[in-house]
This record gives structure tokens, C-alpha cells and sequence, in this order.
């Protein structure tokens, strides 16, 4: 469906819409094509879970990135396939009337509403740095959290704090700003919490997890809480510029005859290397196109101790193995011809093993009766 | 099962030839240091239109087909149960893991970018869609397998029948006893992965000239190569065991010769009915094309012929001399049957060619020399070859 195309018509989702959505999704979690049927049958029917949105120490960035999704309009099938109980950005409503909606949702679905936080929580001076309606960012995540089926993160501030949590010049993370898992772990609140950590994350990863969990409960976590369907596997080694790094053809300035090639950008600070993510397969923008796609190093914004703590163009570790400090030089690789040399030493090899050969078969008894 | 008894040749170890294989390898010992330390582009005269020189195609691909008596061998002996043949396995099955140890080795330095070489070795990282993937891990397990194979000559030496109660023994009565499984593997990873030496030709599409490339490419490396274990058989049986009066021995060579014979009929007939089909009969006397196809067509065509014309009838198999040349003569026509395949008959594009450096010859030849010098030294002195 293209953008603006309907303003005025209902918004409606054609089952075509679900199957191309459950398609995508299943591409994404990596799932047989089989299951394509099943997975929009479940969307179709509108299993509905209700969700409660949370707003901390963030930009809506991930939001907005959710909301832009289109193909289709992801918007309108979220909003058809879960009950959003709240929201600040999407809500017409606004001061004490959405409040009592919160409370009203916590009270019906008690134990079964999907929590979803985006931002960082401030913890330091009682965490008076993040306040809604009189209460602090702490306050509403341990209430909220309390009764939640399931806690998702969304975003690298929810996640592990990002860009609230950077530290200043003199090393001080000036509010305590600190993702949801970490805060409820201190909170002594034991809830399965999801991450799905990116500035902004890619909508299909947050959309293939409320899926999943819909469908087979929560997907397979790795260590840091990341479904290991988007987060598994290294960038550098899905990069469509890995081919270069591998064969030592590096950018080494911005628009130097590298960069305008599309040679590797390891050298100008890509942190590829130590970020975990699919953002080369999965892209942004609904256009398969990522960061390095355009021309400019990764920036880690996924990865806790990478992304907003390194410098934009330091050199990134590598996560696995370390390549070699010198590169033996290319040479231009131009066709040498015939050596004369070459060809009398494998003249003389031939003719020593041909002798070699002749010689002791002469020697060798012939056929009876000769 | 007939009793064998092989025995070390014994005699003196540097003996002139000996030594003078070492000097080459010496040399080429400094060139592989040359290339180390500058880059493969310094000693091979490898380009991007001809990346596989002869380190891959001598080296390796070669180099795989001529030591496949090992193959050959366990495929009559155990395959079709031919126990009579059993003596000729030892030697064959030794010459074939020094074969594809230095055929590995070969792919090893032959790799430009050496350092991610370590990547095979991680699971994580296999993509088994590749041909050459199929190779390499074929011929790494083969490896594994034929030092199993070889492994109770070697041990033998280390204990005597009496006296069978050292660590040497019990291994090698366990290596007896899993002997089954390692000979089940002998054959079939052969079968894999000389097919697969041939698929490499199959991905290179229409770049190879229709004088070699076909659907059967593969079954053609395939039968070739046995044809030529066959004949390495005969010619090392004949350097080393030398006994010619045993009437029995020469008796066994000789079917041998016949079985060379039968699978280089099949390959010659199914070369000319797919080249007919291809359409490269015309190719094939096409001499001024300014490649040398044609002529290299015709002297591998000669080299089989003549080597089926030494071993056609009964009466040539049963001389040692006709069965010496048939044999060499079609491990030579397999040899430039692959060196057609891969290098004279390849043209990735218009006027590009490729001819082996110096240094690039050298390292090919020194490592023959090491591989045959240690044959001989291990046939000195472990109970490899049977004589009586």
C-alpha cells in the first residue's frame, strides 16, 4: 500500500496483507515457509493481547521507526493485532483520561498485558530526572512490571541504556540512566524481559518477537536477552563489504578512491566487527539499505560498550579473531609470459623422469619367448 | 587369505638419488620461503583470469589421480573381493597418503590468503553447496583415513609376534579391529571426491573447450583415475618389489593391466561419444586456433593409445616391460588428460594464458621429489612391500 495513497478511506487489512506480513515475518525468524499459513491465521483472528506502551529516557525514535513501516502498513496490522491499551505518541487522549486507561488496563489484565518499555530509566537523586504525572520513570516501570505477562525492551535505551546512559567528559553518567532488565533486576522483579536493543531497532524484529510470542511464547534468548533470531549473528559476517576486508582493500578516508569503490570500512571505524545484529539482511527504511549500504561505518548502536561509548572512528575489536597487524602487498596481477628458464627446468624434470623410466624398463624381461 | 609377509627393503638410506631429490626440495624449500614472506603473486605467474596454476592442477588435482592405487587397490581387494591381490594394498595404500598428505599441503600454500585458512576448520563456517568444499573435506578425512590404513605397517616394527604386549601391539590389533570401518570410508571418499575434482570442471561451464567439458566430466576424472591407480600399482610393484620370477606376482600384474585396460576403453569410448555430441570433432583438428588444444588433444589421445597398444593382449601383460610403459604411459595420458582439462583447454577469456614461473616449478618439483624420497626411505624401513 502506498503511503497517503487512502488518507480519507477506512483503514482496513486484507487477509493479502496478512500473508504478505506473516511471510516477512517468518523470513525473519527464519522459519520453514510452511508455517506462513498458520502464522496468519493467528494474526487474522486477532488474538489481541493487550499492550501497555512506556515512554522513559528517550527520543520515540523507535516508535517512529515502527510507525513508518509500510508493506505492509505495519501501523495499521499492529494495531489490529494487539489491543494498545497505551500509548503517549499514538493516544488522541491526554493528562488524567489516559492515566485512568492505564490503571483501568492494569486492573483488567491483570497478569497477561505484554509490557513494552522504550527509554532508559534514571535511577540517581530517586530518579527524579524522568517524571510522569508526578511519578518517576522507576515508580511506573515497578508497577507496570509487577503484573506483566512479558517485558520487552525496545530500543538500545531500554535496553542497556544508550544514549541517556553515554558518559560525559569527566566519566559520569550524569542520571544513572539504565535499561529495564538491569533496573528490575536491582527492583527484585523477576520478569522474563526481552531486549531488542538498535537505534532505532528494525520494526521487523520487534514485530517478529510479539509474533512469536504469540504464536510459540517467547522466542530463544542469548545472554544478554536478545532474541538470537535477529541478534545471533555477527554484522561483519553478513556484510556485503566482508569480501573486501577479507582481501585487505580498505576506505581510508571519506571519499578517497576506497570509499567512492565500496571497499571495506573497518579502517574508518566500522564496529561490524564487535556488533551483533541483522541489520545487513534485514536493512532500514523498507529498503534493505543499512549504514554501511550508504557509504558509512557501523556504529555499534546495538551493542552495550560499543555503540555511544567508543568514539564514531576508532577501529573496532573483533569479536572472534584478531586479523593481522601487516598485509603482504598486492601485486598487479599481469600475465608474465614464458620464462625460458621455467620452461628448461620442466624440460629437464621431464627428461630425467622419461630416462629414468625408458631406462629401467629396457632393463625390464620382455615377453615370453623373445 | 593367502599369508603375506612383507619385510623391509632395507639398504643404506642417503643414497645418490636420495640425496639428490633432497637438493631440489632444498630449493624449493627457499622459494616457498620467498613466497611466504612476499606474497604468492612474487614467485607464481598466477593472474586473476588464471588463478589455478599448477600448484592446484599438478599439485593437487594430478597429483590425486596418480596415487590412486591406494583406491584402486581397496576397491578390488575388498570391494570385489580379490584377497589374491591382497599384497599390492601396502605400498599402494602408503604412496596414496604421502600423495594426497603433499596434494593438501599443496592447496595449502597455494591459498593467497593463507590466514583465513583456519576458517575450514570451524563447522560454523562450512557453505556445503561448495564443489571444492566437497573436495577439501574429502580429501582431508581420506588423509585420516589412509594414515589409519597405513598405520599397522608402521607399527609392526615396533613389536614381534612372540612379544605382542606393548602399547604398538594393542593399537594395532584395534586398528585391525575397526579395520572394516576405515576401508569402507577408503572407498567411498575416493569415489566422492575424485568425482568432485572433476565437478570442478562442471562449475566452470563453457570456459572449458567442448573437447573436454561435458555432463560426465566427473565420471570421466573418476574412471580415468582408477585406470591410473592402476597404473601406479603396476609401476611401483615393478621399481620396488622387482621379482620378477615369481610367476605368481607377475601373473597378478598382469590382471591388473587387463583391468587398466577395460577402464581406459570405457574412458576413451565415452570421451568420443560425448566430444560427437559436443560437437568438437572439428576442434580437435582445428591447429591453427592459435591454442594449443588440438595438439595436446592428440598427444593425450596418443599417450592411451599407445599405453593400451603395451598391455592389449595376454601374452603383453605377462611382460614386465610392456606392463611398465602401458602403465606409465596412461598415468601420463590421465595426467594431461587434467592438465588439458584445467589449464590447456580453459579459456576464461580471448588471449589469456598462463605458463608456470620458475619458482612455481620448482616448488612443484621439489615436492615430488620429498614425497617419493620419504617413500623410499619408509619402504627401507618398514615392512611396506611384499617379496619373496
Amino acid at each position: 500500500m502506498i503511503r497517503g495513497q487512502n488518507l480519507f478511506a477506512e483503514p482496513s487489512v486484507g487477509r493479502r496483507d496478512f500473508l504478505k506480513l506473516s511471510a516477512k515475518i517468518v523470513a525473519v525468524l527464519g522459519l520453514s515457509p510452511t508455517i506462513i499459513p498458520q502464522i496468519a491465521e493467528s494474526l487474522e483472528k486477532g488474538a489481541k493481547p493487550a499492550v501497555i506502551w512506556l515512554h522513559f529516557q528517550e527520543c520515540t525514535g523507535c516508535t517512529e521507526s515502527l510507525l513508518r513501516a509500510t508493506g505492509p502498513d505495519l501501523a495499521e496490522v499492529i494495531l489490529d493485532v494487539i489491543s494498545l491499551e497505551y500509548h503517549e505518541t499514538l493516544f488522541a487522549a491526554a493528562g488524567h483520561q489516559i492515566e485512568d486507561n492505564l490503571h483501568n488496563a492494569m486492573k483488567r489484565y491483570k497478569g497477561k498485558y505484554v509490557l513494552v518499555v522504550e527509554g532508559a530509566i534514571p535511577v540517581k537523586e530517586n530518579g527524579r530526572f524522568c517524571e510522569i504525572s508526578g511519578h518517576t520513570a522507576i515508580d511506573i516501570l515497578k508497577k507496570t512490571a509487577t503484573d506483566a505477562a512479558a517485558v520487552i525492551a525496545i530500543g538500545s535505551c531500554a535496553s542497556w541504556g544508550g544514549i541517556p546512559s553515554a558518559l560525559m567528559a569527566n566519566g559520569e553518567n550524569p542520571t544513572g540512566a539504565q535499561g529495564v532488565q538491569k533496573t528490575l533486576g536491582e527492583l527484585g522483579i523477576n520478569k522474563p524481559v526481552v531486549n531488542i536493543p538498535g537505534c532505532p531497532p528494525s520494526p521487523y524484529n520487534f514485530l517478529s518477537t510479539v509474533v512469536h510470542f504469540l504464536n510459540f511464547g517467547l522466542p530463544k534468548l542469548d545472554k544478554k536477552g536478545r532474541p538470537t533470531f535477529a541478534y545471533g549473528t555477527l554484522i561483519h559476517d553478513q556484510c556485503e563489504r566482508r569480501g573486501h576486508f577479507d582481501s585487505g582493500r580498505f576506505a581510508e578516508q571519506f571519499g578517497d578512491e576506497g570509499h567512492r569503490k565500496g571497499y571495506c570500512l573497518y579502517k574508518l571505524g566500522c564496529k561490524g566487527p564487535s556488533t551483533f545484529g541483522n541489520c545487513p539482511e534485514q536493512g532500514f527504511n523498507e529498503d534493505k539499505k543499512w549504514p554501511v549500504s550508504i557509504g558509512h561505518p557501523c556504529f555499534g548502536c546495538i551493542e552495550a560498550g560499543v555503540g555511544f561509548t567508543k568514539s564514531l572512528h576508532d577501529t573496532s575489536d573483533m569479536a572472534f579473531a584478531n586479523p593481522p597487524q601487516v598485509y603482504t602487498k598486492p601485486t598487479d596481477p599481469q600475465e608474465k609470459g614464458i620464462d625460458p628458464l621455467a620452461t628448461a627446468a620442466a624440460g629437464l624434470a621431464a627428461g630425467v623422469v622419461a630416462t629414468a623410466v625408458y631406462k629401467k624398463g629396457k632393463a625390464l624381461p620382455g615377453k615370453e619367448g623373445e | 587369505m593367502e599369508h603375506l609377509d612383507p619385510k623391509p627393503t632395507g639398504g643404506k638410506i642417503f643414497t645418490p638419488p636420495i640425496l639428490g631429490m633432497l637438493l631440489v626440495f632444498a630449493v624449493c624449500a627457499y622459494f616457498l620461503i620467498l613466497r611466504y614472506a612476499n606474497g604468492i603473486g612474487t614467485v607464481t605467474n598466477l593472474t586473476d583470469h588464471m588463478s589455478w596454476g599448477i600448484w592446484k592442477v599438478i599439485g593437487v588435482i594430478v597429483g590425486a589421480a596418480l596415487v590412486c592405487g591406494g583406491y584402486a587397490c581397496a576397491f578390488t581387494v575388498y570391494v570385489f573381493n580379490g584377497w589374491k591381490y591382497h599384497r599390492f594394498v601396502r605400498p599402494a595404500i602408503l604412496l596414496s597418503l604421502l600423495g594426497y598428505s603433499f596434494a593438501g599441503l599443496s592447496l595449502a600454500y597455494d591459498v593467497g590468503r593463507y590466514w583465513g585458512l583456519f576458517n575450514f576448520f570451524i563447522p560454523k563456517y562450512w557453505q556445503g553447496n561448495s564443489v571444492l568444499f566437497e573436495v577439501a573435506i574429502c580429501v582431508m578425512s581420506y588423509i585420516l583415513i589412509l594414515s589409519i590404513e597405513v598405520g599397522p605397517s608402521i607399527l609392526e616394527k615396533f613389536f614381534s609376534p612372540e612379544k605382542a604386549d606393548n602399547l604398538a601391539a594393542k593399537l594395532h590389533a584395534f586398528l585391525n579391529k575397526v579395520l572394516f570401518l576405515t576401508l569402507g570410508f577408503g572407498v567411498v571418499l575416493p569415489t566422492m571426491h575424485q568425482s568432485g575434482l572433476g565437478g570442478l570442471a562442471l562449475v566452470m561451464g563453457e570456459k572449458i573447450s567442448p573437447l573436454w567439458q561435458t555432463p560426465f566430466v566427473s565420471l570421466l576424472h573418476l574412471i580415468s583415475c582408477i585406470a591410473m591407480g592402476y597404473g601406479c600399482v603396476i609401476a611401483t610393484e615393478v621399481l620396488f618389489a622387482n621379482n620378477y620370477k615369481d610367476k605368481d606376482q607377475m601373473n597378478l600384474l598382469g590382471q591388473f593391466a587387463n583391468l587398466m585396460k577395460i577402464f581406459v576403453v570405457v574412458f576413451l569410448a565415452l570421451r568420443w561419444i560425448e566430444i560427437i555430441r559436443a560437437g568438437g570433432v572439428g576442434l580437435a583438428f582445428d591447429f591453427g586456433s592459435g591454442y594449443l588444444d588440438a595438439y595436446s588433444f592428440w598427444i593425450e589421445m596418443l599417450l592411451f593409445l599407445v599405453g593400451l597398444y603395451f598391455v592389449w593382449s595376454k601374452s603383453a601383460q605377462s611382460s614386465a616391460k610392456n606392463i611398465f610403459f602401458g602403465g606409465w604411459l596412461i598415468m601420463l595420458g590421465g595426467s594431461l588428460y587434467r592438465i588439458n582439462v584445467y589449464i590447456i583447454g580453459f579459456h576464461p577469456e580471448a588471449g589469456v594464458s598462463y605458463f608456470p614461473s620458475l619458482p612455481e616449478l620448482i616448488i612443484s618439483i621439489g615436492m615430488v621429489c620429498l614425497q617419493i624420497a620419504i617413500f623410499i626411505t619408509i619402504v627401507k624401513l618398514f615392512p611396506i612391500i611384499t617379496k619373496k
